[in-house]
């Protein structure tokens, strides 16, 4: 296992590299930014984590487009077919080096949260939680399915799109629009998050579990 | 090796029944049925498209079979293909290592997968191949690739080294130094050997057995041996240049060129001689031996006239 | 020893010839040991099993003996013997040649010339003279 792990962190520590860096980055961008005149500091750190978010979410899409499908686009995936693994010790690894890295993005968004957001609602993790969940179960699927690893990670970056519209077009037909007051938009936004983790979860899940029994039910590399 | 296991029986390493597989509208393998003896050394012949890699695909159970079994070292592939894979060295054609992993890195993972890993073997390969450790794969030549992929075949000390034309595009240096690689093995622990080429010299050097497979399907399977000493060319002279339609059995090819008739007879006796010699309108009959690649061709043409 | 993969005859005669042939010009003495199967399958580039094969014609023959333990050493009578053998291939191929001959339609005096003729082009003083464009 440990060998399966070293292997994945070498196919995507560029990934992990860059990923790191630009969750960081609009943050230090904000901080360089405090000095000048006019400045607010509450609309820079929100306007940094809306940044760090999207780029969190675009490293997810990559690591999990590129976990399968990048060793049968460099053909790796035929050296490794030959040896004795089984495909549930592979998949166990490549999981387990997702599931961690993710992990990491999320911690360091969840200490950002807290040290710098604290007193902000809108800075809410629990949105970005679930992007990660749809992202990273639909670039999996993608990737197990053959695909290029930049195709499965633009789909996974894209299935954000769909489930947003499904959203969308939910809200639209069921809330009433006319009138907003402060009151009635916290409301509405409550609600969407309820139809966003209703859509979103479920939706990850089934991508994920399509993608794992594709990749394990298959004898070819 | 388990000897008490009950489902490892033994005697066969190899063995294809009605093996079929179909890709999409192609049957890239037809009725394949084939079984290597532990020990020997069985060499697949055939052109290119023949079926070969497919076969040795399905032999690793990186493939499935559209019909029949496949048992190796007396298990089933589709069953139990990494007991399979941890017991058969393999080299392929074309290497696929991570091409950023270092030569040490490469036996590192191979070592980490294999149960049976003599680190010690692998250390001495590399040292005769001159294959320095720190290089990455991708600066390897493809001599150097192909060496590597040996010592890694080799190093878990397997029951059977399948290798699939291993030696294609390899210089001659490269070549004899594989060869010589493969058949320190051999001597040393006395595996079985499948190779499969398209160079006839190889496998009368490296193989006693040897199977023709064309279009999909096994024309021959004999001991090389056997094969050369039965199949012999019946020359003679047609009288009246025409061919009798009455030929012998055994006839696997013949031809005519004015009055030049020539036969390829497999399962040569000498009354077959006698048989033929007492046809109409048949003079000067004189048997001549024929080399594996003549023999091989013949085969061949014979197939491709009777499709 | 080089074998010809391209030959109709098995490798394993190849090599018993090659063997003969060591022995009836001395380069084995009687008694000494031949290479062991590893060191003559790895020098010809052969399958152990085609080495030993060869070994157990010429042990069939006489030519050579197994010591227990010890490998196989040429016979006593082997340089003898492998004369009388290498004399046994040459009227095999006298008789292919006069074979072939007589389905060419050659007649018994034109056999006669063409093998005086080779006889005369391969003896000692004959390879003093010039290649002529004839010679094969």
């Amino acid at each position: 296992m440990t060998w399966l792990l070293w292997r994945e962190y070498r196919l995507n520590r560029f990934v992990l590299a860059a990923g790191a860096v630009l969750v960081i980055l609009p943050y230090v961008i904000a901080a360089l930014c405090l000095p000048i005149e006019g400045a607010e500091s509450t609309e820079l750190f929100i306007g940094a984590w809306i940044w760090g978010g999207f780029f969190s979410v675009l490293s997810v899409a990559l690591l999990g487009g590129n976990v399968i499908a990048g060793e049968r686009a460099d053909r790796s995936a035929e050296f490794v077919a030959y040896l004795p693994l089984e495909r549930w010790q592979m998949l166990a690894g490549k999981l387990l080096f997702c599931l961690t890295a993710i992990a990491v993005i999320w911690t360091i968004h969840l200490l950002i949260r807290t040290v710098l957001l604290s007193d902000q609602p809108a800075a809410d993790i629990r949105w970005l939680t679930i992007c990660f969940g749809v992202t990273f179960g639909a670039s999996w699927l993608c990737s197990s399915l053959q695909l290029s690893p930049a195709v499965a990670s633009a789909m996974g970056f894209g299935a954000n799109i769909v489930i947003w519209g499904c959203i969308a077009a939910i809200s639209m037909t069921v809330e009433q629009t006319d009138g907003y007051t402060p009151d009635l938009i916290e409301r509405h936004v409550a609600h969407i998050l309820v139809r966003y983790a209703i859509i979103g979860l479920p939706f990850s899940a089934v991508c994920f579990s399509l993608g794992t029994w594709n990749y394990l039910r298959r004898s070819e590399p | 090796m388990n000897s008490s296991d009950p489902k490892v029986s033994s005697g066969l390493a190899i063995e294809l029944n009605g093996v079929a597989k179909r890709f999409g509208s192609t049957l890239a393998v037809e009725d394949l049925s084939l079984s290597v003896k532990r020990g020997s050394t069985f060499g697949l012949i055939g052109p290119n498209g023949a079926g070969k890699s497919t076969t040795i695909k399905m032999l690793m159970g990186v493939l499935n079979p559209t019909a029949g079994t496949v048992r190796v070292l007396g298990r089933d592939v589709g069953d139990e293909p990494e007991e399979v894979r941890q017991r058969v060295g393999y080299v392929p054609e074309m290497h696929f290592m991570d091409r950023w992993m270092s030569v040490s890195e490469v036996a590192g993972f191979c070592r980490s997968a294999y149960a049976t890993w003599n680190d010690e073997i692998c250390r001495d390969m590399l040292e005769r191949f001159d294959l320095d450790p720190h290089k990455k794969v991708k600066q390897l030549s493809k001599g150097m690739l192909v060496k590597l992929s040996l010592v890694l075949a080799v190093s878990h000390e397997p029951e059977m080294l399948v290798l699939d034309e291993p030696m294609a595009g390899l210089d001659p240096v490269a070549r004899e130094e594989f060869l010589d690689g493969v058949l320190r093995s051999v001597c040393e622990r006395g595996q079985t050997v499948l190779l499969s080429t398209h160079s006839l010299d190889d496998v009368q050097r490296i193989a006693d057995t040897v199977g023709f497979l064309y279009s999909g399907r096994l024309l021959v399977q004999r001991n090389i041996d056997e094969l050369l000493a039965g199949t012999k060319r019946i020359r003679a002279t047609l009288v009246n240049g025409e061919a009798p339609d009455k030929l012998p059995a055994g006839v696997v090819w013949q031809q005519v060129e004015g009055r030049d008739w020539l036969v390829t007879v497999a399962d040569f006796t000498p009354d077959i001689v006698q048989e033929i010699d007492s046809l109409d309108g048949i003079e000067h009959v004189e048997i001549i031996d024929v080399g594996l690649e003549d023999l091989f061709k013949d085969f061949v043409k014979g197939q491709r006239s009777a499709s | 020893m080089e074998i010809d993969t391209r030959s109709h005859i098995p490798i394993y005669l190849q090599i018993a010839d090659g063997i003969r042939d060591a022995v009836a010009s001395g380069v084995y003495l009687p008694g000494e040991a031949l290479p062991s199967l590893r060191t003559l399958s790895l020098e010809v580039q052969v399958n152990p099993n085609t080495v030993q094969k060869a070994y157990d014609e010429l042990a069939r023959e006489g030519l050579i003996y197994a010591r227990r333990g010890r490998g196989l050493f040429v016979a006593e009578k082997g340089e003898t013997s492998a004369k009388t053998s290498a004399q046994q291939s040459v009227q095999r191929a006298f008789q292919d040649g006069i074979r072939a001959a007589r389905a060419a339609g050659m007649s018994e005096r034109e056999v006669r010339r063409a093998f005086t003729a080779a006889l005369d082009d391969s003896s000692p003083k004959g390879n003093s003279r010039p290649k002529r464009e004839s010679d094969a």
